[in-house]
């Protein structure tokens, strides 16, 4: 063996040993911090069970949900280690604020690479990842985790829960529904939200994405925890209710979140199965290829959910406009029944419309007719919701503008304007036209900037002295908030709704260049919108730099409205007044 | 709960944000099998494969369903797909006796239209022996055959062999072929060349590059180099007739630039002085204003050199007489007494050179024949040469030319 040979394998052998020691550090920094992780939870769980048990309690559990309950909940590391209902509703909100954030930077990553109409920012393979992403963390993640952090939250405090016994179940569902999330992010899909096959069983980066099969695998995890969910909250209103509250006397927001659980557990089935046959089709591909002539039935599957999702994440909305309308008014909403047909009109109508999203594909003309009608029925229980809204607002003697009413008015602004655009493309030779632009973009950006993003941050606004231990959010830097996410919204869907209408394609990386304008206008609009909610997280971290000065209690849960309780009492005090009027 | 739980919250979110855009922009990338290239020097082989795409199998009226195709080692195999249903397809190949992820589209969906009757046209080189597949993605379990490659395969006939081989690279830029710098440079290149061109599209741009023969994009004799793609490609065409060629870009056709083919390249050098061309008083420069003769698509390469301090310049123009629209080609003067430029002689008959300050002295004729040069030329051994005067650029590929195989 001559020296050269010598040299060459001791250069190789240092080479496997750097890498072996940094492999070392790596697993064994992150051993310690699980094991911190694991000696912090385990030593609460000891505190915990001890003290239940000198307290005569059979499970730390058992305890916690009898000693927090129908109190205010505070925000905090704690609730991943309690199972009771607000605890839940604590991780859903902050699982859904994380994923929030997450794909919206994915949307103005998207925003920012269309400066140029030749993909110039991202690769096409980029844009493809951070489109799918971003619109399957907003929808599964932020729309579903937003909608049960409400539900989980408000429904123990307007139901005045008898006993709140099915926090094992929902904590297992949130995992399982968190880590569906995880995968799909870790998957990096790029077959947009619909998983269309056969994009989607082509496991490359121009396909689905080479990691897709985690994809289906997370989606398919995610409507697992999603549905547990529903059939809890439905336990919840079915049959722990307390017998004060008569099923006519329930507040409209557990009306809309009955209807929302009741249209999940309809439609998810569909595209459970599909996944699970989607899935199939990875190891042995016989049932949605084209060889099979059956390719269109996962459209049908995807869609006969697709359409009830976009319902399922606007109406808790729904119901917590008809919540936080009288606490700013002074006066009940106008129609208690009219709401609660509006949303029943909309479960019922949601499994009929799912045809829409099909109309260029070939379902034929009778049914796109039969489609398009029952898309231009849904206008009737749009309709009387809105009216019932404005009916409320009209009778006020006097609105206060605090920041909630604001997102509640722009909430109602924008869904108009975006529920008008939806009537439009629900005819279908508009939608031969209209289907593959921004229109459609800016049609449900409308909606859900308007209703989804804004009123929960409305709800947010409301729980805030509650879910901080008794802080105050700076008025100003709230309303900013308000105004650039108002503004922003507007700009980016009005200059897609536009632009659309001009023929701009979506969901391509790159553009023509006589749709610059438009892109433009949008490009802007995306990027007061990220800016807005820069605004809130340091608003969040700001107000944690003082001491808490005001009352936890907030107008949301101590007074579920009910058309049997008269207002005769000036309106509660909402969270804005106490701010600027001075704390308790 | 602490103080600082919201603080810590909204930090949190911004570094998870943080880590999700940058796995989100770490897209994984499927291990694709890529043939191997073509040889500069050519393919061994050449086997034409024309496949009928068709859902219920390849070919499936057409003879043999999803017929075996056997080659020997170092084939390029052309394919024609003509669709037949009007169906997506596309033709994939893979080796091994399998359908696998680890393969290569030659042909995508996007290729073979739903046309009826569309022809598309695809290639792979297969060098070592062994069994392929070939399927279509969209119609997997019908549309499936192999592909044989082993020594002892018969088919095909060798394919041309190129004299020379010219390996010319450019960047893409605003739809724009530049090398060095130069928009659509002019090519120079012998006869009997094949100009294998790779376009570098570093911005994604969609592009597609052809030529026609004649000067100027002519839209109904045009030729395909390189088909539309939006990634760096090269594609290549053996030159085999000599004149004059236009190659374009199809996605943007108000600039484009030359290709001539020369059978002769003939350096000539002029002395100029006010008295003449080549005026010399000892006549050691042989006659003044010399007649200059050559065959038709010689390339000649000129040589002025100034022989009195004074200026100079050279104009040529077609006929027999000084015509003052042409604009001059090269000028020398005291300071810089020697130039040099190329001119490609595409026409036959007669053609005038003078000096633009001394026309009534220094003109000459040069006699334009369509005889066959004696003997061979030189290739040279210059690399890659500049010249630039007025604006006005020029450039050789002289290159990778040790690749001379002789003719069939």
């Amino acid at each position: 063996m001559n020296g050269g040979m010598i040299t060459a394998q001791s250069s190789t052998s240092i080479g496997q040993t750097s890498f072996l020691f940094y492999i070392t550090l790596i697993i064994s920094i992150s051993a310690i911090v699980l094991l911190i992780i694991f000696y912090y939870i385990s030593t609460q769980k000891t505190i915990l069970k001890e003290k239940a048990e000198s307290m005569g309690y059979e499970s730390p559990n058992e305890m916690v949900r009898d000693k927090l309950a129908g109190k205010p909940r505070l925000l905090s590391w704690n609730v991943f280690l309690y199972d009771d209902s607000k605890s839940i509703a604590l991780r859903y909100l902050l699982a859904s604020m994380v994923f929030f954030f997450i794909a919206g930077s994915f949307g103005l990553g998207m925003r920012l690479s269309l400066t140029n109409p030749n993909p110039h920012l991202l690769t096409p393979d980029e844009y493809n990842v951070l489109l799918s992403e971003h619109a399957i963390l907003m929808i599964y993640m932020f729309a579903l985790g937003a909608a049960f952090f409400l539900g989980y939250y408000l429904l123990p405090s307007h139901l005045k829960l008898k006993r709140d016994v099915m926090g094992g179940y929902a904590s297992v569902a949130f995992w399982i529904w968190l880590f569906g999330g995880i995968f799909i992010l870790v998957s990096r899909t790029a077959t947009r939200w619909y998983y269309y096959p056969p994009l989607a069983l082509e496991l490359a980066e121009y396909g689905g994405g080479v990691f897709n099969w985690l994809a289906v695998i997370g989606l398919e995890m995610v409507f697992v925890g999603v549905v547990i969910n529903c059939i809890i909250i439905i336990k919840l209103i079915a049959s722990e209710r307390s017998k004060d509250i008569k099923l006519s006397e329930m507040s409209l927001f557990t009306w809309a979140m009955l209807f929302t659980v009741v249209m999940t557990i309809s439609s998810a089935p569909t595209l459970m199965v599909g996944l699970g046959m989607l899935f199939y089709d990875f190891f042995n591909p016989i049932f949605f290829t084209a060889a099979s002539h059956q390719v269109l039935l996962f459209t049908i599957m995807f869609w006969f959910w697709g359409h009830p999702i976009v319902y399922i994440a606007i109406i808790p909305a729904f119901g917590l406009i008809y919540e936080i309308i009288p606490k700013f008014t002074g006066k009940p909403i106008y129609s208690y029944n009219s709401g609660i047909i509006g949303l029943g009109l909309l479960l019922i109508l949601s499994e009929l419309v799912w045809g829409h999203h099909l109309m260029n594909s070939g379902l034929g003309v009778a049914w796109d007719i039969f489609f398009g009608t029952t898309s231009f029925l849904v206008v009737i229980p749009s309709a009387i919701t809105v009216f019932n809204w404005i009916a409320s607002l009209w009778s006020a003697d006097r609105i206060r503008l605090t920041t909630p009413m604001l997102f509640v008015i722009n909430g109602i602004i924008d869904f108009i304007i975006g529920g008008t655009m939806g009537v439009i493309l629900s005819a279908a030779p508009a939608n031969d036209f209209l289907h593959g632009t921004y229109f459609v973009t800016g049609h449900f950006h409308f909606i859900f900037l308007g209703l989804t993003v804004g009123i929960t941050f409305a709800g947010i606004y409301m729980l805030f002295p509650t879910l901080t231990g008794g802080r105050k959010y700076d008025v100003r830097l709230a309303r900013w908030h308000f105004y650039l996410t108002a503004l922003g919204s507007a700009v980016m869907a009005g200059a897609w709704g536009i632009g659309g209408f001009m023929g701009m394609p979506r969901a391509t990386a790159g553009y023509f260049a006589r749709f610059q304008p438009y892109q433009d206008v949008s490009i802007a609009g995306g990027i007061i919108i990220a800016i807005a909610q820069l605004i809130f997280l340091y608003n969040l971290a700001k107000s944690y730099t003082k001491q808490p000065s005001i009352s936890m209690d907030n107008v949301l849960e101590n007074n579920p409205t009910s058309p049997e309780i008269p207002v005769t009492t000036p309106a509660p005090t909402p969270p804005d007044i106490n701010i600027t009027g001075g704390a308790k | 709960m602490g103080n600082k739980t919201g603080i810590v919250m909204a930090l949190a979110i911004l570094v998870i944000v943080g880590f999700s855009v940058a796995l989100a922009l770490d897209v994984p990338i499927k291990p694709q099998f890529i043939p191997s290239p073509v040889p500069s020097s050519g393919p061994e082989h050449v086997v034409n494969v024309t496949l009928w795409a068709d859902a219920s199998g390849w070919d499936f009226n057409h003879g043999t369903v999803n017929p075996n195709i056997v080659v020997p080692p170092d084939t390029l195999i052309k394919f024609t797909v003509i669709e037949e249903d009007g169906e997506p397809h596309t033709l994939t190949i893979a080796p091994g006796a399998k359908e696998t992820s680890f393969s290569t589209t030659v042909l995508p969906t996007s290729a073979i239209t739903c046309i009826i009757g569309h022809k598309s046209y695809g290639s792979i080189y297969i060098t070592s022996p062994g069994e392929y597949t070939y399927w279509c993605t969209v119609h997997p379990l019908t549309m499936v055959g192999h592909i044989y490659c082993n020594t002892t395969a018969k088919i095909g006939k060798p394919a041309p062999k190129y004299k020379f081989v010219n390996n010319v690279s450019m960047n893409l830029q605003n739809n724009v072929l530049i090398y060095n710098g130069m928009k659509y440079p002019s090519l120079y290149i012998p006869v009997s060349t094949y100009l294998n061109m790779s376009v570098n599209d570093s911005t994604l741009e969609n592009y597609s590059i052809y030529f026609n023969p004649g000067s100027g994009i002519n839209m109904t004799g045009e030729t395909m180099l390189i088909n539309q793609t939006n990634t760096s490609s090269y594609g290549g065409y053996y030159f085999v007739n000599p004149g004059v060629y236009t190659y374009w870009n199809m996605d943007n056709t108000s600039k484009y630039g030359l290709i001539y083919v020369y059978t002769n390249m003939v350096n000539q050098t002029l002395y100029a002085d006010v008295a003449g061309w080549n005026y010399s008083s000892n006549m050691s420069y042989g006659p003044v204003n010399p007649t200059l003769t050559f065959s038709q698509y010689t390339l000649v390469n000129f040589t002025i050199i100034d022989e009195d301090n004074l200026t100079h310049s050279i104009i040529i123009n077609p006929g027999v007489s000084e015509n003052t629209s042409y604009t001059a080609l090269a000028k020398v003067t005291k300071a810089h007494p020697t130039t040099s430029f190329l001119y490609f002689f595409s026409e036959t008959g007669n053609y005038t050179y003078w000096d633009g300050y001394h026309p009534s002295t220094s003109v000459g004729l040069i006699t334009i024949t369509n005889s066959t040069p004696a003997g061979s030329f030189t290739i040279g051994t210059q690399n890659i040469q500049n010249h630039t005067y007025n604006g006005m650029r020029s450039f050789i590929t002289l290159r990778d030319v040790e690749g001379l195989i002789p003719e069939p």
